[in-house]
């Protein structure tokens, strides 16, 4: 029981100071997040939790959608660093800047968060099936790449074997490896 | 509590609530019958005036094979200065407390002491063998915390 009790005071101080080390958003005090699913399971053996069936997360910028979500979850000291969102996928994020909905679709997102040498790199890989790449619609057109890599450090998004369509029907494919500005 | 660890949390009280499963594994009669019970659990010395977790059900109902049927249980844990950390509700909760498992097909419902998380669901499993707990929620899950899924991208 000592033993438990051990685990939830760790678990709490570890909570604390990942808190003390995170940039709350602006709207701190009024952000919320909501996930809803048809099940889930918490594990604290494996440190993952799982939610599976009709999986919508909603919070201030970003709704996801997808079949099946999975949270690694951070160690003592650490943030959340990885998730991974299964099955059609579909992300509608606003751009901070333009204000704007962006809608993004594909078959796995991957989000991971590390920091080496002081430099960190937050980033979301977007890959698809066979004939469905991820693909990004914004109010400058369409863009569908793989994979897609949204560098949430930089705010860009990362083109790879892409093909865009504008707004004007302008039809531009087999680019390799751009910068897409979408976000800046 | 203070906000962050958002996906922490949904761990933490989960091993909260197995923690309290354990208790009631430990407290409560496994073959007799009660009713509108209550269990006080106190914090280790200096701190053993002050309580650490509260049980408490409407009904203990033992069943073959060694199950227990409560109703209404509850599980409240609170800190040493008294502020409760969480707490957890179940209309109706099976233990298997040899097999150190709980289940019921009913609502579960946790929250944080200071509401900023919750975590519901209809059906839910709970397994707690040594040093490794799990929690199933298997219809209708809502989770809320009071955080962005991701940091908030600079404008």
């Amino acid at each position: 029981m000592k033993t438990i009790l051990f685990l939830i005071l760790a678990a709490c101080s570890g909570a604390v100071w990942a808190q003390a080390n995170l940039a709350l958003p602006k709207d701190a005090a009024t952000a919320k997040t909501v996930i809803t699913s048809d099940s889930a399971t918490f594990d604290n053996n494996t440190q993952q939790q799982v939610f599976l069936g009709n999986v919508v997360v909603v919070d201030p910028r970003i709704t996801l959608y997808c079949h099946r979500l999975l949270v690694i979850v951070p160690k003592k000291g650490e943030r959340l660093s990885h998730l991974t969102a299964e099955t059609n996928v579909v992300i509608d994020f606003v751009d901070p800047e333009k204000h704007e909905t962006n809608h993004l679709t594909a078959n796995i997102a991957i989000y991971n968060y590390t920091v080496a040498n002081l430099v960190t790199n937050e980033t979301i890989t977007f890959t698809g099936t066979p004939g469905h790449p991820p693909r990004v619609a914004t109010a400058q057109g369409i863009i569908h790449s793989e994979p897609l890599i949204w560098d949430r450090a930089a705010n860009k998004f990362i083109f790879k074997s892409y093909s865009m369509e504008l707004q004007q029907s302008i039809t531009d494919t087999n680019n390799t490896s751009p910068v897409g500005n979408f976000l800046k | 509590m203070k906000p962050g660890g958002k996906h922490f949390w949904l761990l933490l009280a989960a091993i909260l609530f197995a923690v309290v499963v354990r208790d009631v594994a430990q407290s409560l009669p496994p073959l007799g019958h009660a009713t509108d019970f209550s269990s006080d659990f106190y914090f280790d010395a200096p701190n053993d005036m002050k309580i650490q977790t509260r049980l408490s059900g409407a009904e203990a109902l033992p069943l073959p094979g060694g199950l227990l049927n409560v109703k209404q249980f509850k599980v409240e844990m609170f800190d040493t200065n008294g502020t409760m950390q969480a707490a957890a509700q179940a209309p109706d909760c099976i233990f298997a407390l040899l097999e150190k498992e709980a289940h019921s097909p009913g609502h579960l419902k946790i929250v944080s002491g200071d509401g900023r998380f919750q975590v519901e669901g209809d059906g839910f499993f709970i397994k707690w063998p040594t040093n490794a707990m799990s929690l199933t929620l298997s219809n209708n899950v809502r989770t809320e915390f009071e955080h962005e899924l991701l940091t908030p991208l600079n404008p």
